[in-house]
């Protein structure tokens, strides 16, 4: 690597050294949450490294086996914070699997251009908060501005601003107003403009170039070994979407949408800048899944009539078990339920998108400066809820 | 040759785009407007589906539990002896330091006598404040008054006005209900 | 200063050392006076800009109007937080280090003509003088650094160490381009050449090159964005000056604005023309007292222009790495910086000047 080339050690036997220790965390700005990396480093140069995790467990996979199918969906909201639509409908999807139900076709529509709204929302917060490690302070603030608007469009049908709930086992809570569509696609529109001055503000901007480009190159046969999904896997250029390939919604296969993949613009492929510009576009293509859905709409209910009376008598699917897994912004987020015909799971596991990514910063880190070590972390945008549970 | 052209395009490409760059933030420092809202001068609209405090209408409820068993923190505690028909209540709290805002405590309601309302300001420095009893305050604005009384309609209902509404009155959360509370009841006796 | 000691004995019969004194006491506390004020003045303007770039407000509360009493609320503050000191530190360059960064960057203050005649010190060597003390600051730093006894500080006093002495080199080469046609040192002469010949930066194309040389390389010496990797807050928490607090504190946040104050100033007096208007349009100058005190509203204006641009750039640029930093200096800015010497020396003496 370039880095390694330029900054060999200097091996005089009269000069003692000795590796630094440092603790990246977890009380870091940059770790993204409560992450703990020990670093071993020569001077700059980091030589190895060791991820230390947990700090954010909060038994949510042993509470599962504690709570109700449907009580548990405001704890899937809580592991992955900022795409919490995408978590509730991994985790609906499962449990309708499991019993055998399906939501109606104007839920299923909903379902998207809900999941699609959070995609935005989170690649927004991934983009900004990538800016500040960099240490462009300005691009956050934009960032948040659309996200606001975001937030309050996802507040009317559901009620909050952040942990959504919206998405429910047979549907979804409650219709949006009807309002709703157009100011969606009033957002579109101004969305548009603001992501072309993201792009002057930071993708093109030379020195952001050239603290991103040629770092952390996760070489394609990396992404298999270690199971990254997502932005991380398409930015080394592998165009795999689970919304394309295994569409977990009907709605995925009727509109029309690309899914862009890295391909090495600026330096390699599979460097932070291409990581990157695979979530800017992924925005953009959100977008154009929001438009097609909007406009689309069909009427009807939002709730399967059956899963009605699940409010007021718990779900007892037959005993059985259920894996579906979705494209969450940050990767692929499964769900895996066995019920053992209690009202309560068995078991529900999540394989969480972060989780896997976060296996890769070990095999990243050595060899790169601390600079460039926050640039990776930044890159793989994990959340420790996601990561720790 | 190489390098030669890669110093000129770095110098043009560092230039360029410094200079653009400097072209968005001018562009929002002279005429982007704040977004800021000086809360809490200023507050912004909320929807009525909003999942803030909860109120009760003790005279509907039928004592059933199905909204405590709904919980997934179990904060909700019940207490009423039955007479017949009557209730003779003792004990109807939330513990609003496990309430999760989840909202699965209101549709189970056979008898729609739970809501949740717009109320968000619970910041207190008592940590037993926090558990609220239902049964001595209804935490209402007065959309929330409207919308318990039908007028702004249930599910569905359109987006919230546009004009930010300051907190009703002052002090905090309890004064601000038992206000509230004292005018419906003279609005009934009188 | 000489109008100074001609008044004290004129009115007073004071002389020599006494009147001495005094004068530079009047003067070195008036400067301060006036460098704490500007210092407030620009963090709270900082914090202004900065917010409305970010569709913000920044400070409101404090005072009332947009906040203008924050910087002094933020200062009193800051003295009456308890002074903490490492256990493992040394403590006399702990104590000292701070005061070195400061007085290195206030020293260079007694060379800036603010008005005709409204100078500390008419030195010969004023520019070569300003930039060869504002330099002892890189040894405050070192010092901060190592006396911290931390790895985070130590981290920043080395990159800061090597990026403000690297960026000395443009810095210095690109003001001989001014120099060079103005033939003199003095700061003064410098004022009183532009009014005659019309701003330096337009005296020929080569003069852009090395205003925005210096420009960049006295951002880089301010340890400003996008060179702000000594600080840089979301790596190593403070940098070099991690470890200090209170008043400890505020001398390195008090340093950096007055050095862009400082550097500002000699950007404004060599390429801008300093006290003079444009086009002389009013000969400052030559003007009767106190009227030639106007001169120093106009270096304010401009300073203060230059300081909005410094501020604008912060707020745009992402961080450069070290290397990358590095690089720029020796690799980008020196040559260029010396060619743009080498160009205002060809076209001078081509266009028989």
């Amino acid at each position: 690597m370039e880095a390694l080339e330029m900054y060999t050690t200097d091996d005089r036997a009269d000069v003692y050294t000795e590796e630094l220790k440092l603790n990246l965390g977890p009380q870091h700005p940059s770790t993204h949450g409560v992450l703990r990396v020990e670093l071993k480093m020569d001077g700059e140069i980091i030589t190895s490294s060791r991820c230390d995790i947990g700090y954010l467990h909060r038994c949510a996979e042993k509470i599962g086996e504690n709570v109700t199918y449907l009580q548990f969906t405001p704890y899937t909201d809580r592991m992955d914070y900022l795409s919490s639509m995408n978590n509730n409908l991994a985790w609906s999807l499962t449990v309708e699997r499991l019993l055998g139900v399906k939501a109606p076709e104007r839920a299923q529509w909903l379902r998207m251009i809900c999941a699609e709204l959070n995609r935005i929302a989170s690649h927004l917060i991934a983009f900004g908060t990538y800016g500040i490690d960099i240490g462009a302070n300005t691009p956050f603030f934009y960032a948040f501005r659309e996200r606001e608007s975001i937030m309050a469009l996802l507040e009317r049908p559901s009620g909050a601003r952040m942990l959504y709930n919206y998405i429910q086992p047979g549907g979804l809570r409650r219709d949006v107003d009807e309002r709703w569509a157009d100011d969606v696609l009033a957002f579109c529109d101004e969305f548009e403009r603001r992501w072309a001055e993201y792009n002057t503000l930071l993708t093109n901007n030379h020195i952001f170039i050239k603290r991103t480009a040629n770092i952390g190159v996760i070489p394609q046969h990396m992404v298999f070994e270690n199971g990254a999904t997502g932005p991380v896997m398409r930015g080394s250029g592998i165009k795999w979407d689970l919304r394309r390939d295994v569409p977990y919604l009907e709605p995925y296969d009727a509109v029309d949408f690309d899914v862009p993949v890295g391909e090495g613009t600026h330096g390699t492929l599979g460097d932070c800048w291409d990581r990157y510009w695979v979530r800017m576009r992924e925005m953009m293509e959100s977008v154009r899944i929001i438009r097609q859905g909007c406009r689309a709409l069909p009427g009807g209910d939002v709730m399967d009539k059956g899963m009605k009376r699940m409010y007021k008598t718990p779900l007892k699917p037959d005993p059985g078990e259920a894996y579906v897994r979705c494209e969450n912004p940050r990767g692929e987020l499964g769900f895996y339920v066995v019920s053992a015909g209690e009202t309560s799971p068995l078991r529900c596991r999540a394989r969480a998108p972060s989780f896997c990514n976060l296996s890769l910063l070990d095999k990243l880190l050595p060899g790169t400066m601390i600079a460039d070590a926050v640039a990776i972390i930044g890159s793989l945008d994990i959340v420790l809820g996601e990561v720790d549970r | 040759m190489g390098s030669v052209r890669e110093y000129f395009s770095n110098i043009a490409n560092g230039l360029g785009s410094t200079v653009k760059g400097m072209g968005v933030t001018l562009r929002h420092f002279t005429s982007e407007p704040p977004i800021t809202v000086q809360y809490p001068r200023e507050t912004k609209p909320i929807p009525p589906t909003y999942r803030g405090l909860h109120i009760l209408e003790q005279d509907k409820c039928i004592d059933c539990h199905l909204c405590a068993k709904a919980c997934p923190v179990d904060c909700i505690e019940i207490e009423a002896t039955h007479h017949g028909r009557t209730l003779d209540w003792h004990k109807f709290t939330i513990d609003y330091k496990k309430c999760i805002f989840c909202e699965f405590c209101i549709p189970p309601c056979p008898v729609d006598c739970i809501h949740m309302t717009s109320e968000f300001e619970l910041a207190t420095d008592d940590p037993n404040g926090m558990v609220e009893d239902l049964l001595t305050w209804t935490g209402l604005r007065p959309e929330d008054q409207a919308k318990l009384e039908g007028k702004a309609g249930g599910k569905g209902a359109g987006a919230a006005e546009a004009k930010p509404a300051a907190p009703a009155g002052g002090g905090d959360v309890r004064s601000r209900v038992a206000a509230m509370l004292a005018k419906k009841k003279a609005e009934k006796e009188g | 200063m000489e109008p100074l000691l001609a008044f004290f004995s004129e009115q007073f019969g004071l002389t020599g050392v006494l009147a001495l004194s005094l004068a530079y006491a009047v003067c070195i506390g008036s400067l301060l006076g006036f460098i704490t004020v500007y210092a407030m003045f620009a963090i709270w303007m900082e914090r202004k800009v900065a917010a409305h770039i970010q569709v913000r407000f920044g400070p409101m509360e404090v005072g009332g109007w947009h906040g203008w009493a924050q910087s002094p609320a933020d200062a009193l503050k800051l003295l009456f937080k308890e002074d903490i000191i490492p256990s493992g530190a040394n403590k006399l360059l702990f104590w000292i280090a701070p005061a070195v960064v400061f007085c290195g960057v206030f020293a260079g203050f007694v060379a800036i003509p603010f008005a005709a005649g409204v100078q500390i010190a008419d030195l010969d060597l004023g520019i070569f003088f300003i930039v060869a003390i504002a330099s002892i600051e890189v040894v405050g730093v070192i010092m901060a650094g190592w006396s911290s006894n931390s790895k985070y500080s130590l981290f920043g006093a080395v990159r800061e160490a090597a990026q403000v002495v690297s960026y000395e080199l443009p810095a210095a080469t690109a003001l001989l381009a001014p120099i060079l046609l103005v033939g003199s040192f003095r700061l003064g002469d410098f004022n009183t050449w532009q009014a005659e010949h019309g701003w330096l930066i337009v005296a020929n194309p080569f003069m852009w090159i090395a205003a925005l040389i210096y420009f960049i390389a006295s951002l880089a010496g301010c340890k400003r964005a996008p060179f702000d990797l000594p600080e840089a807050e979301s790596e190593l928490v403070s940098g070099f000056h991690t470890e200090y607090s209170g008043m400890r504190f505020s001398f390195f946040g008090l340093e950096e604005y007055v050095s862009m104050f400082l550097v500002a100033a000699v950007m404004s007096t060599l390429f801008f023309g300093g006290y003079t208007l444009p086009f002389n349009l009013l000969d400052i100058g030559n003007l009767p007292a106190p009227l030639h005190l106007l001169g120093v509203a106009v270096l304010v204006v401009k300073v203060f222009a230059v300081i909005f641009v410094q501020m604008w750039l912060r707020w745009t640029l992402p961080r450069m790495r070290v290397d990358q930093v590095m690089s720029m200096g020796y690799k980008y800015l020196l040559p260029w910086a010396l060619f743009a010497v080498a160009g205002t020396a060809v076209w001078h003496v081509g266009m028989g000047g």
